[in-house]
């Protein structure tokens, strides 16, 4: 859903708060500090755009509610009415704005109910004709609220209540009238309605207001989104279960292991921002071929020239495919890179006074650079493992995605953690790269040494499930190379891929 | 290719001061680049340049497939005979037009080079199949285009021979006058069109390339014009043909919807 909610924002408003995905059930969603929270699912099984929505209702709120209200000295009928006529100006600006989302929104009230006189069922009802004018209602509270929420001005509705304490008054007065009509409100059940709008909770100040929190929202309205380090949301990830040579029993134990491949959030500010090493690419050249017996070209084919002439002067029909061209013949190739993200990766290598990581990081921006260049098609991966329940595969940049801003915010935001599960990392690669379309296909690992990991005391187990891991993707038409950051390490690579597939940084 | 000399003036809302620009550079023949993304008015403005100045444009659009010999001519075969055919911008060269090469970048790389003598004080075309030097013509004058934003870069040595002009998507006030004007549509739809394409160059680096330009609003506006719904002619004219993620195209949508 972060793949909806983020980019939705960031067009509607330019805005790009953290998004938090609760795996609890959430009642609604939430504004806090640190962003925006949002349930996994939507509620009652409502479709996609109960998410489009909700954010855009969040989004008008980081838009245009700049107050916080004190709430100490309110009723909780008041409170709660305060929070609904802030979320109708809200969303009556934006719709100012974007017409469209009158529609969108609507979709959520249900049919007000006019028999059942309950506190709720007036708020769902003075809801309801605030987001469109047009509406009817009987009821008179209904209506008073209406009038007091707008002024007509040659028949055209404005709105009338744009001062945060006009909001305070009018909430109380129609609060008092609650009173008057002996209806009941419960406030500890109460929940905000339709179900698209959040809780309300940031439009009060909060009782204890803590000086160190840092106000991460303000810094990301309106696309403030330099320094300040931005995140584009992760996905869920996804699980899959891959074989494992197991050297004692000589067999592959099946769905041994657990690949979890998600695409992880990216964070802004790093792009680039790390040092990167010049690395010389061996782009491959182009192979020029010349075609001849062409329509059209740029010289003449002499043989085809004179087999024309030939022709023609013995009467017959000649051939007027008389042109060669020279093609740039370039294989389609995909490639991915993976990246070995294990802790030892987080060490200085040798004395060059950089990790592991960042050389590999280096090595693949210039390789991807390389790539570019050459329209050929590529994507960033990397893992990390902990143990056999647990591999984590990022995706950093997909074979169909552009190497954007947010791409460099993932590979720069690469951490070393964990352990190296190579062979389950590699299978589930190679599974991927052979869902693209090409006629060559590779794996290239950048990694600074042995695989390891916490659930294997045995130091050859890895390197030989590893090793057959490589025979199976070449097996299947996948060649696998390994980048080694580490000279040390390149003697037990070499046993791994082979000898002429191992070089070094 | 095309050559013609203008008789009715073509529209172009001028942004900043580039039509004194042009015609400054042009009376000294400093060959021209123009930068900016797609859609943004660079041809319409040569078009319109090249109307001021009363100079036939010859317009050579150029694509990976577009070689040297494609610029400079090539031999023909005609009844047992070679014939030498000129290419667009030999033609140019010798009748003192403007040529115009859009999209330059795209070219394969030889035709930067054929183009390097014409842009400095020598102002020739080696023409080595025809064993000529052309000298340009006293009118002659080279402008290119060019998209910082798509990924190939242009060369060092070609791009400093060339004054270049910036050219941006115009302030939201002028884009909507643009609009307005190109496809018929009322002024006030004009600014919503303008609105959204500035949501969509929100997305720039974040799953698009590039936002909608100008030119899509004007054919999302000529079919509002002709009675599409304004939703359903921004969905075809201005999100399906920005991206085929389908991520971002449902962003778009969405983002279309909203604002309509």
């Amino acid at each position: 859903m972060r793949t909806l909610i983020s980019p939705y924002l960031r067009t509607l408003w330019n805005l790009v708060p953290p998004i938090h995905v609760e795996s609890d059930e959430l009642a609604r969603v939430f504004i806090s500090p640190h962003g925006l929270h949002f349930p996994k699912v939507a509620p009652d099984g409502l479709e996609a755009s109960w998410f489009l929505a909700a954010s855009a209702h969040v989004g008008a709120h980081l838009n245009y509610s700049k107050h916080q209200f004190v709430g100490a000295d309110l009723r909780p009928v008041t409170q709660a009415l305060v929070g609904l006529l802030e979320d109708a100006r809200v969303e009556w600006l934006a719709c100012q704005e974007l017409p469209g989302l009158r529609r969108l929104w609507g979709r959520f009230f249900a049919i007000p109910r006019t028999d059942v006189p309950t506190f709720e069922a007036l708020m769902q009802r003075l809801a309801w004709v605030l987001l469109e004018p047009c509406n009817e209602d009987p009821h008179p509270w209904v209506n008073k609220g209406r009038m007091m929420f707008f002024e007509h001005e040659g028949g055209v509705p404005r709105l009338r209540l744009e001062d945060p304490e006009e909001i305070r008054i009018v909430a109380s007065r129609l609060g008092n009238d609650i009173g008057q009509m002996r209806l009941q409100f419960n406030a500890r059940q109460y929940r905000v309605e339709p179900s698209y709008r959040d809780d309300n909770s940031h439009l009060w100040v909060p009782d204890e207001k803590k000086a160190d929190v840092v106000h991460e929202l303000e810094a990301s309205r309106n696309g403030n989104t330099s320094g300040s380090e931005q995140k584009t949301a992760a996905s869920v990830a996804e699980a899959f279960r891959y074989p494992e040579w197991d050297r004692y029993i000589s067999r592959v134990r099946s769905d041994w292991v657990t690949v979890l491949d998600r695409i992880p959030e990216a964070k802004a500010g790093l792009a680039e921002g790390r040092r990167v090493l010049a690395w010389r690419e061996r782009a491959r050249t182009e192979q020029r071929r010349r075609v001849s017996r062409q329509w059209e070209g740029d010289e003449f084919d002499l043989d085809a020239v004179i087999r024309a002439e030939v022709l023609a002067k013995i009467g017959e029909n000649p051939d007027a495919r008389v042109y060669q061209r020279r093609r740039r013949e370039r294989e389609a190739e995909v490639t991915l890179f993976l990246l070995d993200a294990s802790a030892s990766t987080g060490g200085q290598v040798g004395n060059r006074g950089v990790t592991g990581l960042e050389l590999s990081q280096a090595a693949v921006i210039s390789r991807a650079r390389g790539l570019e260049r050459l329209d050929s098609k590529y994507a960033i991966h990397s893992f990390s493992s902990d143990g056999r329940q647990a591999v984590y595969y990022e995706r950093l940049k997909d074979f169909h995605k552009r190497m954007d801003a947010d791409g460099w915010g993932r590979l720069m935001g690469v951490r070393s953690q964990w352990s190296t599960r190579f062979g389950a990392a590699m299978r589930h690669a190679t599974q991927l790269v052979l869902k693209q379309r090409g006629a060559r296909r590779r794996v290239v690992l950048f990694t600074d040494g042995q695989p390891h990991d916490v659930d294997i005391y045995d130091s050859r187990y890895l390197v030989e499930d590893a090793r057959q891991a490589v025979l199976e993707a070449r097996q299947r038409g996948v060649s696998i190379q390994c980048v080694c950051v580490d000279r040390l390490a390149m003697a037990g690579l070499r046993r791994v891929f082979g000898a002429a597939n191992v070089e070094g940084l | 290719m095309e050559t013609n000399i203008r008789k009715a003036e073509p529209y172009y809302q001028a942004i900043g001061e580039e039509c004194l620009l042009f015609e400054a550079a042009y009376t000294q023949r400093l060959p021209l680049l123009l930068k900016g993304p797609t859609g943004c008015g660079k041809t319409r403005f040569i078009e319109h340049m090249a109307w001021r100045l009363k100079r036939p444009l010859v317009t050579v659009a150029c694509n990976d497939d577009t070689t040297a010999s494609d610029l400079t001519g090539r031999w023909l075969l005609e009844s047992g005979e070679t014939r030498w055919q000129d290419g667009p911008l030999t033609r140019a060269v010798r009748e003192g037009a403007i040529c115009y090469l859009d999209e330059l970048v795209e070219a394969r790389s030889d035709t930067t080079v054929v183009i390097h003598p014409l842009t400095d004080t020598r102002r020739v075309l080696p023409l080595d199949k025809r064993n000529e030097i052309l000298q340009a013509h006293p009118d002659f004058l080279l402008v290119a285009s060019y998209n910082p934003n798509a990924h190939k870069p242009l060369k060092p040595s070609t791009r400093q021979r060339f004054c270049a002009l910036e050219f941006e998507y115009p302030s939201p006030d002028i884009e909507s006058a643009i609009v307005a004007h190109e496809s018929g549509v009322e002024r006030g739809m004009a600014e919503r069109l303008v609105a959204l394409a500035a949501r969509t160059r929100h997305l720039r680096g974040h799953g698009l390339e590039e936002g909608a330009s100008t030119r899509m609003l004007i054919y999302a506006g000529q079919l509002i014009a002709n009675g599409v719904s304004a939703q359903l002619a921004c969905r075809i004219a201005v999100a399906a043909p920005l991206s085929d993620d389908p991520d971002v195209m449902g962003t778009l949508v969405a983002t279309v919807e909203a604002s309509f």
